[in-house]
């Protein structure tokens, strides 16, 4: 049950055998979420830590008319709200894309982890990487074109699955609706589909059912100007001289 | 309000559009939603740019060229100066 997280973590810090069995004991089994059921409500108070263990969920925020914009993407191993607990009320709501299991931690338990050195440095990477993820996004709907956007969320996604172990190299099942996808990148719907056809159309992309496929991973990579620097994953940071 | 056909290139099977003009200026385009990818939506018409506080970040679909008009000028009476 604890898989994804422990590889997450991994991928931003090693860890050694004894944090890895801590993190298995604290997670559990978690709470069983339908798909659309909030994590935590925008507004409300949580005295809990959430942990997606498994299924695909999403940061949003809501304005006075009803629109949403989405503000990130919560995958298995992802830590929704580390220090949430601090805070009054959310400034933001995480709800479940998909059925979600989902961990619920304590702060004890927290404390727990982060007074272990390996630990606290994950999940210290793991924060700066929730900042990093906002600051690309951010730079992503001000200044990219509708396909590059969507193509810029494609790739990161197909990186951050794969580290846990929920993409092959070049695939993986997107459970996301167009309109999902629109208040995602801040483009319509009609405008979300012209882009994935364009994407489709220049053979950087290929969907079939829920399921994507890109079959030249690097050509859309480029495309969307995609530097996995930003996740500061371990094989990246390694690989570079 | 004057609604003149208009060609446009979306690279996609959308291409009937309108040009909307008030007062003989530019207001908004309008493009007619033909692409059998769009779906259930097929046939409605989608705002594809508009001027001068014609905009919204999450414009509706308009079932006719009546309805387009109504949101246009719904959107013209709201404007602010700033």
């Amino acid at each position: 049950m604890s898989t994804a997280v422990i590889r997450k973590l991994e991928a931003l810090h090693p860890l050694p055998d004894e944090d890895k069995t801590l993190l298995h004991a604290v997670m559990g089994r978690g709470r069983t979420l339908k798909s659309g059921e909030d994590i935590v409500g925008e507004g409300d108070h949580t005295d809990t830590v959430h942990v997606i263990i498994e299924g695909h969920g999403y940061r949003y925020k809501t304005l006075p008319d009803g629109k949403r914009q989405i503000i990130g993407y919560l995958v298995p191993g992802d830590f929704c709200d580390l220090y949430g607990f601090l805070l009054d009320k959310m400034d933001h709501g995480m709800a479940a894309r998909t059925p979600c299991q989902v961990a619920e931690l304590s702060e004890d338990h927290v404390l727990m982890l982060t007074s272990r050195p390996a630990l606290a440095r994950a999940l210290w990477w793991s924060e700066l990487v929730n900042a990093a993820i906002l600051r690309e996004w951010l730079v992503n709907m001000g200044r990219r074109t509708p396909s590059a956007r969507v193509a810029h969320i494609l790739c990161e996604l197909l990186v951050r699955l794969q580290v846990v172990g929920q993409a092959t190299d070049d695939s993986f099942r997107l459970e996301l609706s167009q309109a999902e996808l629109g208040d995602t990148v801040g483009l319509t719907t009609v405008s979300v589909n012209r882009a994935l056809q364009r994407l489709r159309g220049a053979g950087l992309i290929v969907s079939a059912g829920r399921g994507i496929t890109i079959p030249d991973v690097d050509a859309l990579k480029a495309f969307a100007e995609f530097d996995p620097s930003y996740l500061h994953f371990r094989q990246d940071r390694e690989e570079r001289p | 309000m004057e609604f003149l056909p208009v060609k446009v290139e979306t690279g996609s099977a959308d291409e009937e559009g309108r040009l909307v003009l008030l007062n003989g200026k530019l207001i908004a385009v309008l493009v007619r939603l033909d692409d059998p990818d769009h779906g259930p939506v097929v046939g409605q018409w989608s705002l594809e740019a508009g001027f001068n506080g014609v905009d919204s970040t999450k414009p509706p679909l308009f079932a006719n060229l009546a309805a387009a008009e109504r949101w246009l000028g719904r959107q013209l009476g709201d404007l602010i100066p700033v």
